[in-house]
């Protein structure tokens, strides 16, 4: 087919890890980037500081800051596709002349680029903020700086194994939101939360967190989310190729 | 001989109760230039959705390219979207890398010379643009193809005379030297009257009127006057 191979594949893959506004929503200004870095910068250094001076610090526990950057991709998924709609351009997205599933895997290893910037993003940040820590406390020592650093490699890597679901199941969403078959997002929640309840009354979750898991258990569950990720995808293309509300 | 390359055959569409296509048939021929026009709701934007696959008929047949419509034959349709905006952080030049790269049978060399009889700045972002500059880059982005059909929904909705008139001069200057079979819905129908070969009148998602655009004139003064008729 003319036009249509790896190359271009590429190009749309660029094209959707472009971070991309809300049309007419007014852009910040590089002054005020700069204020607000600043300002951030400052307020963590002199918590920092603080709490390293007067307290003895438990560094492994910034390491929960993790647990939300998942979160944080899917909902830059669901963004993804609603943004398609809001900003008026879905009409040249869905007659580009490409199979929705390729158009859906663009939008979702988008995302997962994403995921991995902010993670890296956030691990840096970390790394930064125990390394200062250690050095300005008195009661922490190089070996309390190792020992919190092979504690974040756990939620990093649960991190980077969640981002296929959660970025699946944001675009699934998104599309969801946009078909015929819109109402059967209230169902999806609600299976959603039996779901997540049956699995936090195990226990399952608070294990993990605590480092308490079976590695057979957890693989498992991984490859699970993994397989249910293909699924929603495949079912996201399906949607916009048969349900979609325009 | 005349060879069609549109075949609708009593497709009808629906949205829950409303019908936006009623048994509709139509047979648009190659390198024709085909006004589709109507009033509001009268399913212009509709037949051009399902020409492009983004909506199927839910009964009857439809043919484009000889094929039926979905993201395969898209690769020879040039396509502007009815209220279509473009992605705010592209410049022209970007756009027009983007084309290059991902629409088949695109030419930057002649988008570029489109852009500057169009006085379209090159290196301003979309989302600094005015309507009309942006008008201006999505039509660059479709008439720039060398595609077989050109599909255009509604491309002066919103736009300011001069940026139309700039618009329809590239118009006729991008289609004229090229055998393209273009298809164009538009409320403007007195300043492109003149484009038009043929012309099919819709109301309520059926053909209300069709016929050879020079005859209609001789017989009605205008179609712009005749649409001002059908629409009484």
């Amino acid at each position: 087919m003319q036009g249509i191979n790896n190359q271009s594949f590429d190009a749309l893959l660029r094209h959707e890890t472009r971070r991309v506004r809300k049309n007419g929503k007014p852009r910040m200004s590089r002054q005020w980037w700069m204020i607000y870095a600043i300002f951030f910068l400052a307020a963590a250094l002199i918590l920092t500081t603080y709490f390293s001076l007067s307290y003895h610090i438990e560094m492994k526990y910034i390491w929960s800051v993790c647990w939300g950057i998942p979160w944080v991709v899917f909902g830059f998924s669901i963004g993804k596709i609603r943004r398609e709609w809001g900003n008026g351009t879905v009409g040249w997205w869905l007659a580009l002349p490409y199979s929705r599933w390729r158009l859906i895997a663009a939008k979702f290893l988008a995302m997962m680029v994403r995921g991995l910037c902010l993670a890296l993003i956030a691990f840096t940040l970390i790394i930064l903020f125990g390394a200062y820590a250690t050095l300005i406390s008195s009661s922490l020592s190089l070996h309390d700086f190792q020992i919190f650093i092979l504690s974040g490699w756990l939620p990093m890597l649960l991190d980077l194994a969640a981002f296929p679901l959660l970025a699946g199941l944001g675009l699934f969403l998104g599309v969801l939101r946009q078909s015929t078959w819109r109402p059967a997002g209230i169902l999806f929640w609600v299976f959603w939360g039996i779901l997540w309840s049956l699995f936090s009354s195990t226990g399952w979750f608070q294990g993990v967190y605590n480092g308490r898991y079976d590695p057979l258990a957890l693989s498992a569950a991984v490859i699970i989310s993994w397989i249910a990720a293909l699924l929603l995808l495949l079912l996201s293309s399906w949607l916009l190729d048969k349900k979609l509300d325009l | 001989m005349t060879e069609p390359i549109i075949i609708a055959e009593q497709i009808s569409k629906s949205y829950g109760r409303k019908q936006a296509i009623d048994h509709l048939s139509l047979t648009i021929e190659k390198g024709s230039v085909t006004g589709i026009l109507g009033g509001n709701g009268a399913g212009k934007s509709t037949f051009f959705r399902m020409i492009t696959g983004l909506v199927r008929p839910d009964s009857g047949r439809l043919t484009v390219l000889g094929e039926e419509p979905g993201w395969r034959t898209n690769s020879q349709i040039a396509y502007l979207p009815d209220r279509a905006r473009w992605y705010g952080n592209y410049t022209a030049e970007q756009t027009f890398d983007w084309g290059s790269n991902i629409l088949p049978g695109f030419e930057k060399s002649e988008a570029l010379r489109l852009a500057e009889l169009m006085n379209l700045p090159l290196d301003l972002k979309t989302e600094g643009m005015s309507k009309g500059q942006e008008a201006r880059l999505m039509l660059i982005l479709c008439i720039a193809r060398s595609v077989p059909l050109i599909v255009l929904d509604e491309p002066f909705s919103g736009i300011d005379g001069s940026s139309r008139e700039r618009i329809i001069e590239a118009l006729i200057d991008a289609i004229s030297e090229k055998e393209q079979t273009l298809l164009i819905s538009t409320h403007e129908i007195y300043e492109v009257e003149g484009l038009m070969d043929d012309v099919v009148f819709l109301k309520d998602g059926a053909v209300q009127l069709t016929g050879n655009a020079e005859k209609l004139r001789t017989e009605y003064g205008s179609i712009y006057d005749l649409s001002k008729k059908m629409g009484d």
